[in-house]
């Protein structure tokens, strides 16, 4: 069976191209426009992968990153961030958050910085997926 | 500009009912360098002030007719920076210090000594100098605050686009995503024959250009410093005109977009261009936020308040949640995703600075939004604009 993907972004136009990007690739894409809504699918769908958007409304991709990555339940699900935020940032911010809720969240099972290139993201779909 | 201004202040009047001392004193002070003009009595002492505008008054106090203190009155009424020495006669003191009292400079008694008038008129001309330049800096000054207010105007838009320039790269970074997702997406088509692939990613193509286009419109219009052209113009006509452009929007939409009636003209000074794009960007956001709700109605009113007219457009859509209310005058946030450059309303708010008014809300969740466009009855000086900014801040 085709394995599942969330693919998490406030722009439409992002998740048809990712979505289109994994279709074409022979992958099941399902959508999600915030943090709250992805929560809701990982919930639903169980995907085996999820790709993030960070800064969207509502809530944003840093608080369902660790609300993913500290639940025992969803925690092994690889997480690819696609984000106009540096991956440096990104990481600062995460390990700010460490320090101050005192948890350890390991880093993103991948990152690509926008605009996706399609052979990347296909690259690193598969690459995290085996 | 008086041409004393610049003189050595010379230019005197002397009145006095006595022609032996208008002879005498006006010979000594021609020879001094003054030059002098005479007058025989109060009345046509004051006719000769209003026409030749001296520098320096020298009136005798006891005159028949209008008397000397009823002369000094009525040329300080006139022109308080004028220097009237008073003459009296000998004995006289209480009316040198009521003369004092009502701003004269100075008094000599009769006879008049040559070096008591020396002094006199010297003091006069000291005071006369330092008036002037103080006068020159207080103008200097002004001059140099507008220039330091339009500088520190402009430093703060660049500091606007500046702290948003973070934002504009993400909504960059997300329009180019939407570029090269069309462009994939139109590959994709072509390769595997499918059109709707095509279709879409020929869509994706097409708002992202729009976007680029509606985002380089607003950095443009935001950046550009502009002294707004005011003219006077009837704030009806704004709405009217605002309405018939936008009512095909709103038709196609299935928005009821409306106008309030008012019988008599709101006539103010405006730029009429500017306000009308204002009002413009704020009926279209009314427009996005009614065509939420079944029933979306859009309603243009000009308010008449005390010291501000508002241009008021009201919506019944969802209104702001507590995110959009924070950001909603922050550059680069919009609610509407791909649909806004999140200028729009800084473009308004500067706008309405422009005039020295401002831009408020009135929010109802659940029920509606008003945005006011604020513009002062009566025309502002920029210091105006400033401390409106400051309160908008």
């Amino acid at each position: 069976m085709a394995k599942r993907v969330l693919v998490v972004d406030d722009e439409m136009d992002l998740r048809t191209f990712i979505s289109t990007v994994l279709e074409s690739s022979g992958y099941k894409a399902v959508v999600a426009e915030n943090g709250e809504q992805g929560m809701a699918k990982v919930r639903e769908k169980k995907p085996d992968m999820i790709t993030l958007d960070v800064m969207m409304p509502k809530e944003s991709g840093i608080k369902m990153y660790r609300d993913i990555k500290t639940n025992p339940e969803y925690q092994s699900i690889p997480v690819l961030i696609i984000s106009g935020l540096a991956k440096k940032t990104f990481l600062h911010s995460q390990r700010v958050l460490d320090r101050f809720k005192n948890q350890v969240v390991p880093e993103p099972d991948g990152y690509i910085e926008k605009p996706p290139e399609p052979e990347e993201l296909i690259g690193e779909i598969r690459r995290i997926l085996g | 500009m008086n041409p004393s201004c610049q003189s050595n202040f010379d230019r005197l009047l002397l009145i006095d009912d006595e022609p032996g001392i208008r002879r005498m004193m006006s010979l000594d002070l021609s020879a001094d360098g003054y030059q002098v003009r005479t007058a025989a009595d109060g009345q046509s002492g004051l006719l000769a002030f209003g026409a030749e505008r001296p520098d320096i008054v020298l009136t005798d106090l006891k005159m028949p007719g209008m008397d000397g203190i009823e002369v000094l009155r009525r040329i300080k009424a006139q022109s308080p920076e004028t220097e009237v020495i008073v003459i009296t006669g000998h004995g006289d003191l209480e009316l040198a210090i009521q003369s004092l009292q009502l701003g004269a400079s100075d008094f000599i008694t009769k006879p008049v000594s040559e070096a008591a008038l020396s002094v006199a008129l010297k003091r006069a001309k000291e005071h006369l100098r330092l008036k002037s330049e103080l006068r020159a800096h207080t103008q200097d000054l002004e001059q140099r605050v507008a220039e330091v207010t339009a500088k520190v105007l402009a430093s703060e838009r660049l500091a606007a686009v500046g702290q948003s320039v973070s934002a504009l790269v993400h909504s960059v970074k997300n329009i180019l995503s939407g570029l090269k997702g069309g462009n994939y997406l139109v590959r994709q088509g072509l390769k595997t024959d499918k059109r709707h692939i095509i279709q879409q990613g020929l869509e994706m193509l097409e708002r992202n250009v729009n976007r680029v286009s509606s985002l380089c419109y607003d950095l443009l219009s935001f950046g550009k410093p502009r002294q707004p052209e005011l003219c006077p113009v009837d704030l009806r006509e704004i709405c009217a005109d605002a309405v018939e452009y936008m009512w095909p929007e709103a038709e196609a939409r299935e928005v009821d977009l409306d106008l309030t009636e008012r019988p008599q003209a709101l006539v103010c000074q405006v730029d009429r261009k500017a306000i009308l794009d204002a009002v413009l960007n704020l009926v279209s956001n009314a427009i996005d936020a009614a065509a939420m709700v079944n029933g979306g109605q859009v309603r243009l009113t000009v308010e008449e308040g005390e010291e501000h007219f508002a241009l008021a457009v009201s919506d019944n859509g969802p209104g702001l949640d507590e995110e959009a209310l924070r950001k909603v005058f922050q550059g680069f946030y919009s609610s509407k995703g791909a649909a806004g450059t999140g200028l729009g309303l800084m473009v308004c708010q500067k706008i309405a600075q422009e005039h020295g008014g401002r831009v408020e809300l009135d929010n109802r969740p659940g029920e509606g939004a008003t945005f006011r466009l604020m513009v002062p009855r009566c025309a502002r000086p920029p210091a105006a604009q400033v401390k409106a900014k400051e309160i908008w801040d």
